[in-house]
Protein backbone atom coordinates (compact mmCIF):
# COMPACT_ATOMS: atom_id res chain seq x y z
CA UNK A 1 0.00 0.00 0.00
CA UNK A 2 2.56 2.47 1.17
CA UNK A 3 5.02 1.73 -2.42
CA UNK A 4 2.06 2.52 -4.05
CA UNK A 5 1.38 5.64 -2.61
CA UNK A 6 5.15 6.86 -3.05
CA UNK A 7 5.32 5.82 -6.48
CA UNK A 8 2.14 7.63 -6.99
CA UNK A 9 3.66 10.87 -5.39
CA UNK A 10 6.73 10.76 -7.01
CA UNK A 11 5.08 10.08 -10.80
CA UNK A 12 2.86 13.44 -9.42
CA UNK A 13 6.40 15.13 -7.98
CA UNK A 14 8.05 14.53 -11.71
CA UNK A 15 4.85 15.55 -13.91
CA UNK A 16 5.34 18.94 -11.78
CA UNK A 17 8.73 19.71 -12.28
CA UNK A 18 8.43 18.53 -16.07
CA UNK A 19 5.81 21.32 -15.98
CA UNK A 20 7.40 23.87 -14.02
CA UNK A 21 10.82 23.58 -15.24
CA UNK A 22 10.19 25.02 -18.48
CA UNK A 23 8.51 27.73 -17.16
CA UNK A 24 11.24 28.40 -14.50
CA UNK A 25 14.31 28.00 -17.30
CA UNK A 26 12.56 30.31 -19.31
CA UNK A 27 11.57 33.00 -16.71
CA UNK A 28 15.81 32.77 -14.80
CA UNK A 29 18.16 35.88 -16.18
CA UNK A 30 21.21 33.08 -17.23
CA UNK A 31 23.62 35.97 -15.78
CA UNK A 32 21.69 36.40 -12.32
CA UNK A 33 22.67 32.37 -12.35
CA UNK A 34 26.13 32.65 -13.53
CA UNK A 35 26.41 35.71 -10.92
CA UNK A 36 25.48 32.91 -8.17
CA UNK A 37 28.79 30.28 -9.39
CA UNK A 38 31.82 30.67 -7.80
CA UNK A 39 33.68 29.67 -10.78
CA UNK A 40 36.90 29.44 -8.58
CA UNK A 41 35.76 26.30 -6.75
CA UNK A 42 34.58 25.19 -10.09
CA UNK A 43 37.41 25.39 -11.68
CA UNK A 44 38.82 23.63 -8.26
CA UNK A 45 36.97 20.52 -8.50
CA UNK A 46 37.94 20.24 -12.39
CA UNK A 47 40.82 17.53 -12.95
CA UNK A 48 42.85 18.91 -15.40
CA UNK A 49 45.03 16.11 -15.97
CA UNK A 50 41.69 13.75 -16.78
CA UNK A 51 40.16 16.42 -18.70
CA UNK A 52 43.77 17.07 -21.00
CA UNK A 53 43.55 13.39 -21.21
CA UNK A 54 40.31 13.35 -22.86
CA UNK A 55 41.63 15.55 -25.52
CA UNK A 56 42.17 14.29 -28.79
CA UNK A 57 45.92 16.64 -29.33
CA UNK A 58 46.13 15.20 -33.27
CA UNK A 59 42.48 15.54 -34.10
CA UNK A 60 43.17 19.37 -32.77
CA UNK A 61 46.29 20.20 -34.46
CA UNK A 62 44.61 18.74 -37.55
CA UNK A 63 41.75 21.48 -37.44
CA UNK A 64 44.23 24.17 -36.85
CA UNK A 65 44.99 25.99 -39.91
CA UNK A 66 49.00 26.69 -39.40
CA UNK A 67 48.99 29.10 -42.78
CA UNK A 68 46.28 30.93 -40.98
CA UNK A 69 48.34 30.84 -37.76
CA UNK A 70 51.04 31.65 -39.05
CA UNK A 71 49.09 34.93 -41.04
CA UNK A 72 48.41 36.33 -37.95
CA UNK A 73 51.87 36.48 -36.18
CA UNK A 74 53.77 39.75 -36.48
CA UNK A 75 56.89 38.71 -37.18
CA UNK A 76 58.66 41.96 -36.91
CA UNK A 77 56.86 42.71 -33.02
CA UNK A 78 58.07 39.28 -32.34
CA UNK A 79 61.85 39.76 -33.11
CA UNK A 80 61.83 42.99 -31.29
CA UNK A 81 60.35 41.26 -28.15
CA UNK A 82 64.20 38.67 -28.74
CA UNK A 83 66.78 40.03 -27.28
CA UNK A 84 69.64 39.27 -29.30
CA UNK A 85 72.68 39.61 -27.12
CA UNK A 86 71.09 37.61 -24.65
CA UNK A 87 70.58 35.11 -27.17
CA UNK A 88 74.24 35.05 -28.81
CA UNK A 89 75.68 34.87 -25.49
CA UNK A 90 73.78 31.29 -24.72
CA UNK A 91 74.91 30.32 -27.79
CA UNK A 92 78.24 27.62 -27.34
CA UNK A 93 79.79 28.85 -30.20
CA UNK A 94 82.96 26.38 -29.61
CA UNK A 95 80.00 23.31 -29.29
CA UNK A 96 78.30 24.40 -32.35
CA UNK A 97 81.73 24.25 -34.39
CA UNK A 98 82.80 21.11 -32.62
CA UNK A 99 79.51 19.26 -33.75
CA UNK A 100 80.21 20.58 -37.56
CA UNK A 101 81.66 18.47 -40.09
CA UNK A 102 84.14 20.50 -41.65
CA UNK A 103 85.30 17.61 -44.04
CA UNK A 104 82.23 17.40 -45.55
CA UNK A 105 81.52 21.19 -45.73
CA UNK A 106 84.43 21.48 -47.66
CA UNK A 107 83.99 18.26 -49.95
CA UNK A 108 80.76 21.05 -51.38
CA UNK A 109 83.07 23.54 -51.82
CA UNK A 110 84.88 24.00 -55.12
CA UNK A 111 88.13 25.54 -53.40
CA UNK A 112 89.83 25.88 -56.51
CA UNK A 113 86.68 28.51 -57.94
CA UNK A 114 87.51 30.18 -54.54
CA UNK A 115 91.01 30.76 -54.79
CA UNK A 116 90.62 31.78 -58.68
CA UNK A 117 88.00 34.19 -57.32
CA UNK A 118 90.17 35.50 -54.55
CA UNK A 119 93.09 36.40 -56.98
CA UNK A 120 95.30 34.04 -55.32
CA UNK A 121 97.43 32.94 -58.34
CA UNK A 122 97.51 36.55 -59.51
CA UNK A 123 98.99 37.65 -56.57
CA UNK A 124 101.47 34.46 -55.69
CA UNK A 125 102.64 35.06 -59.36
CA UNK A 126 103.70 38.62 -58.85
CA UNK A 127 104.95 38.24 -55.71
CA UNK A 128 107.10 35.80 -56.92
CA UNK A 129 108.13 37.79 -59.96
CA UNK A 130 108.87 40.69 -57.47
CA UNK A 131 111.20 38.17 -55.55
CA UNK A 132 113.11 36.69 -58.82
CA UNK A 133 113.32 40.78 -60.30
CA UNK A 134 114.73 41.67 -56.83
CA UNK A 135 116.83 38.74 -56.80
CA UNK A 136 118.20 39.80 -60.44
CA UNK A 137 118.62 43.25 -59.86
CA UNK A 138 120.90 42.71 -56.70
CA UNK A 139 123.15 40.63 -58.86
CA UNK A 140 122.86 43.65 -61.73
CA UNK A 141 123.35 45.82 -59.14
CA UNK A 142 127.11 44.17 -58.16
CA UNK A 143 127.90 43.44 -61.90
CA UNK A 144 127.26 47.42 -62.59
CA UNK A 145 129.60 48.31 -59.68
CA UNK A 146 132.44 46.26 -61.12
CA UNK A 147 131.60 48.43 -64.23
CA UNK A 148 132.33 51.24 -62.26
CA UNK A 149 135.26 50.28 -60.41
CA UNK A 150 137.36 48.87 -63.64
CA UNK A 151 135.97 52.22 -65.32
CA UNK A 152 137.70 54.17 -62.32
CA UNK A 153 141.07 51.97 -62.47
CA UNK A 154 141.27 52.63 -65.84
CA UNK A 155 140.94 56.33 -66.01
CA UNK A 156 143.61 56.49 -63.44
CA UNK A 157 146.21 54.38 -65.51
CA UNK A 158 144.94 56.05 -68.86
CA UNK A 159 145.19 59.58 -66.85
CA UNK A 160 141.51 60.85 -68.22
CA UNK A 161 139.81 63.21 -66.29
CA UNK A 162 136.38 61.05 -65.17
CA UNK A 163 134.42 64.44 -64.82
CA UNK A 164 134.92 64.71 -69.25
CA UNK A 165 133.86 61.12 -69.43
CA UNK A 166 130.39 60.61 -71.57
CA UNK A 167 127.85 59.13 -69.36
CA UNK A 168 125.91 57.55 -72.55
CA UNK A 169 124.21 58.97 -75.30
CA UNK A 170 122.97 62.39 -75.60
CA UNK A 171 119.19 61.38 -75.97
CA UNK A 172 119.32 59.14 -72.89
CA UNK A 173 121.33 61.55 -70.47
CA UNK A 174 120.93 64.88 -70.10
CA UNK A 175 123.75 67.43 -69.88
CA UNK A 176 126.00 67.11 -67.09
CA UNK A 177 125.77 69.80 -64.34
CA UNK A 178 128.39 72.13 -64.42
CA UNK B 1 122.41 59.04 -40.33
CA UNK B 2 121.57 60.22 -43.30
CA UNK B 3 121.36 57.15 -45.99
CA UNK B 4 122.64 57.97 -49.31
CA UNK B 5 120.49 56.68 -52.40
CA UNK B 6 121.64 54.59 -54.89
CA UNK B 7 123.10 56.34 -57.87
CA UNK B 8 120.73 55.98 -60.91
CA UNK B 9 122.67 54.56 -63.95
CA UNK B 10 119.77 53.75 -66.57
CA UNK B 11 121.04 55.44 -69.97
CA UNK B 12 124.49 55.02 -69.61
CA UNK B 13 127.20 53.20 -71.13
CA UNK B 14 127.40 49.81 -70.17
CA UNK B 15 131.00 48.71 -69.23
CA UNK B 16 133.52 45.73 -69.70
CA UNK B 17 131.98 43.62 -67.04
CA UNK B 18 128.06 43.93 -68.05
CA UNK B 19 129.26 42.85 -71.50
CA UNK B 20 131.53 40.23 -70.95
CA UNK B 21 129.02 38.80 -68.60
CA UNK B 22 125.54 39.14 -71.62
CA UNK B 23 128.44 37.69 -74.24
CA UNK B 24 128.96 34.89 -71.79
CA UNK B 25 125.34 34.32 -71.59
CA UNK B 26 124.91 34.35 -74.91
CA UNK B 27 127.60 32.20 -75.89
CA UNK B 28 126.62 29.44 -73.26
CA UNK B 29 122.62 29.79 -74.55
CA UNK B 30 123.38 29.52 -77.86
CA UNK B 31 125.79 26.72 -77.80
CA UNK B 32 123.10 24.87 -75.25
CA UNK B 33 120.27 25.93 -77.67
CA UNK B 34 122.29 24.56 -80.44
CA UNK B 35 123.05 21.11 -78.93
CA UNK B 36 119.20 20.59 -78.11
CA UNK B 37 118.02 21.27 -81.40
CA UNK B 38 120.60 19.56 -82.90
CA UNK B 39 120.25 16.51 -80.63
CA UNK B 40 116.23 16.78 -81.49
CA UNK B 41 117.27 16.66 -85.42
CA UNK B 42 119.26 13.66 -84.73
CA UNK B 43 116.61 12.35 -82.80
CA UNK B 44 113.90 12.84 -85.68
CA UNK B 45 116.45 11.21 -87.87
CA UNK B 46 116.76 7.95 -86.32
CA UNK B 47 113.32 7.95 -85.57
CA UNK B 48 112.50 8.40 -89.13
CA UNK B 49 115.49 7.00 -91.07
CA UNK B 50 117.00 4.71 -88.56
CA UNK B 51 120.63 6.30 -89.46
CA UNK B 52 121.95 9.37 -86.81
CA UNK B 53 122.34 12.15 -89.02
CA UNK B 54 124.69 13.59 -86.92
CA UNK B 55 127.53 11.16 -87.47
CA UNK B 56 127.60 11.62 -91.08
CA UNK B 57 128.11 15.21 -90.52
CA UNK B 58 131.95 16.44 -90.96
CA UNK B 59 134.31 19.11 -91.99
CA UNK B 60 132.43 22.60 -91.68
CA UNK B 61 128.89 21.79 -91.57
CA UNK B 62 128.05 22.23 -88.02
CA UNK B 63 130.03 25.02 -87.43
CA UNK B 64 127.91 26.47 -90.35
CA UNK B 65 125.17 25.59 -89.10
CA UNK B 66 125.68 26.69 -85.54
CA UNK B 67 127.48 30.43 -87.06
CA UNK B 68 124.07 30.53 -88.44
CA UNK B 69 122.15 29.67 -85.45
CA UNK B 70 123.99 32.52 -83.56
CA UNK B 71 123.63 34.98 -86.22
CA UNK B 72 119.52 34.37 -86.18
CA UNK B 73 120.13 33.92 -82.46
CA UNK B 74 121.29 37.69 -81.89
CA UNK B 75 119.95 39.69 -85.17
CA UNK B 76 116.39 38.42 -84.30
CA UNK B 77 117.05 39.37 -80.62
CA UNK B 78 118.47 42.76 -81.26
CA UNK B 79 115.39 43.53 -84.03
CA UNK B 80 112.56 42.95 -82.22
CA UNK B 81 113.95 44.09 -78.70
CA UNK B 82 117.65 45.93 -78.86
CA UNK B 83 118.75 43.19 -77.22
CA UNK B 84 120.05 39.58 -76.94
CA UNK B 85 118.32 37.07 -73.94
CA UNK B 86 121.77 37.56 -72.41
CA UNK B 87 121.89 41.28 -73.01
CA UNK B 88 118.37 41.21 -70.91
CA UNK B 89 119.21 39.15 -68.32
CA UNK B 90 121.98 41.64 -67.16
CA UNK B 91 119.88 44.56 -68.14
CA UNK B 92 121.84 45.67 -70.96
CA UNK B 93 120.59 47.29 -74.90
CA UNK B 94 121.59 48.29 -78.14
CA UNK B 95 120.72 51.68 -78.93
CA UNK B 96 122.03 53.67 -81.95
CA UNK B 97 124.97 56.28 -81.05
CA UNK B 98 123.11 59.13 -79.91
CA UNK B 99 120.73 57.24 -78.01
CA UNK B 100 117.41 56.23 -80.35
CA UNK B 101 116.18 53.03 -80.53
CA UNK B 102 117.90 50.15 -83.00
CA UNK B 103 116.42 50.32 -86.34
CA UNK B 104 115.82 46.39 -87.75
CA UNK B 105 118.67 47.28 -90.38
CA UNK B 106 121.13 48.55 -88.21
CA UNK B 107 120.15 45.25 -85.85
CA UNK B 108 121.08 43.28 -88.92
CA UNK B 109 124.16 44.96 -89.88
CA UNK B 110 125.54 44.82 -86.10
CA UNK B 111 125.45 41.15 -86.18
CA UNK B 112 127.35 40.80 -89.64
CA UNK B 113 129.91 43.51 -87.80
CA UNK B 114 130.24 41.41 -84.62
CA UNK B 115 133.06 38.96 -86.08
CA UNK B 116 135.32 42.28 -87.55
CA UNK B 117 135.84 42.98 -83.56
CA UNK B 118 136.12 39.22 -82.78
CA UNK B 119 138.24 38.01 -85.59
CA UNK B 120 141.34 40.24 -85.42
CA UNK B 121 142.26 38.06 -82.14
CA UNK B 122 139.75 39.84 -80.03
CA UNK B 123 141.58 43.40 -80.58
CA UNK B 124 138.20 44.61 -82.30
CA UNK B 125 136.56 44.63 -78.20
CA UNK B 126 139.37 46.37 -76.43
CA UNK B 127 137.27 49.48 -77.54
CA UNK B 128 134.88 48.50 -74.80
CA UNK B 129 138.00 48.80 -72.25
CA UNK B 130 139.75 52.18 -73.87
CA UNK B 131 136.86 53.58 -75.80
CA UNK B 132 135.21 56.36 -73.44
CA UNK B 133 132.30 55.28 -74.65
CA UNK B 134 133.14 51.87 -74.00
CA UNK B 135 132.31 50.92 -77.67
CA UNK B 136 133.52 47.58 -79.85
CA UNK B 137 134.92 48.16 -83.39
CA UNK B 138 131.45 47.03 -84.28
CA UNK B 139 129.78 49.68 -82.87
CA UNK B 140 132.27 52.11 -83.88
CA UNK B 141 131.30 50.64 -87.59
CA UNK B 142 127.60 50.28 -87.11
CA UNK B 143 127.11 53.53 -84.97
CA UNK B 144 125.55 51.70 -82.28
CA UNK B 145 126.29 51.45 -77.90
CA UNK B 146 125.48 49.17 -75.69
CA UNK B 147 123.43 51.21 -72.47
CA UNK B 148 122.15 49.94 -68.86
CA UNK B 149 118.54 49.44 -69.17
CA UNK B 150 116.16 47.07 -66.79
CA UNK B 151 113.29 47.61 -68.51
CA UNK B 152 110.62 48.85 -66.21
CA UNK B 153 113.62 49.59 -62.81
CA UNK B 154 115.64 51.91 -62.90
CA UNK B 155 119.46 50.68 -63.46
CA UNK B 156 121.30 51.52 -59.96
CA UNK B 157 124.72 51.25 -58.32
CA UNK B 158 125.07 49.02 -55.09
CA UNK B 159 124.53 51.58 -51.96
CA UNK B 160 127.78 51.50 -50.47
CA UNK B 161 129.66 51.99 -53.93
CA UNK B 162 127.29 54.85 -54.30
CA UNK B 163 128.05 56.36 -51.26
CA UNK B 164 131.64 55.77 -51.71
CA UNK B 165 131.37 57.80 -55.13
CA UNK B 166 129.07 60.26 -53.70
CA UNK B 167 131.91 61.24 -51.25
CA UNK B 168 134.79 60.96 -53.68
CA UNK B 169 133.73 61.57 -56.90
CA UNK B 170 131.48 64.16 -56.41
CA UNK B 171 129.35 64.38 -59.55
CA UNK B 172 130.84 62.39 -62.03
CA UNK B 173 127.99 59.78 -61.29
CA UNK B 174 125.24 61.81 -59.66
CA UNK B 175 121.51 60.73 -60.44
CA UNK B 176 119.68 62.92 -62.10
CA UNK B 177 115.67 63.38 -60.97
CA UNK B 178 114.20 60.35 -62.72
CA UNK B 179 111.66 62.53 -64.47
CA UNK B 180 114.54 63.95 -66.90
CA UNK B 181 115.70 60.49 -67.92
CA UNK B 182 114.59 59.28 -70.88
CA UNK B 183 114.46 55.73 -72.14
Amino acid sequence: MKGNQAQQHKGRLGRFAGAVTGRVVETIDPDTVIDHVDIDRLLERVDVNELLDRVDIDALLERVDIDVLLDRVDVNRLLDRVDIDRLADRVDVNRFLARVDVDAVLENVDLEAAIRRAGVPEIVAESTGRVAGSALDLARRQIVGLDVVVDRVLNRILRRDPAQQPLGPPKLVAERLP
Amino acid sequence: MTVTPRLRVTGHYAGVISRAASAVLDVVIVLVSYTAIAAGIDMLARAITGESLLGELSGPAPLLALAVWAFLYTATGLTIAGRTPGKGIVGLRVVAADGSTLSGRRALWRTLALPVSALPAGLGFLGILVQREHRALHDLITNTAVVYDWGDRVAELPGPLSAFLARSAGAEYTARPPSTEQR
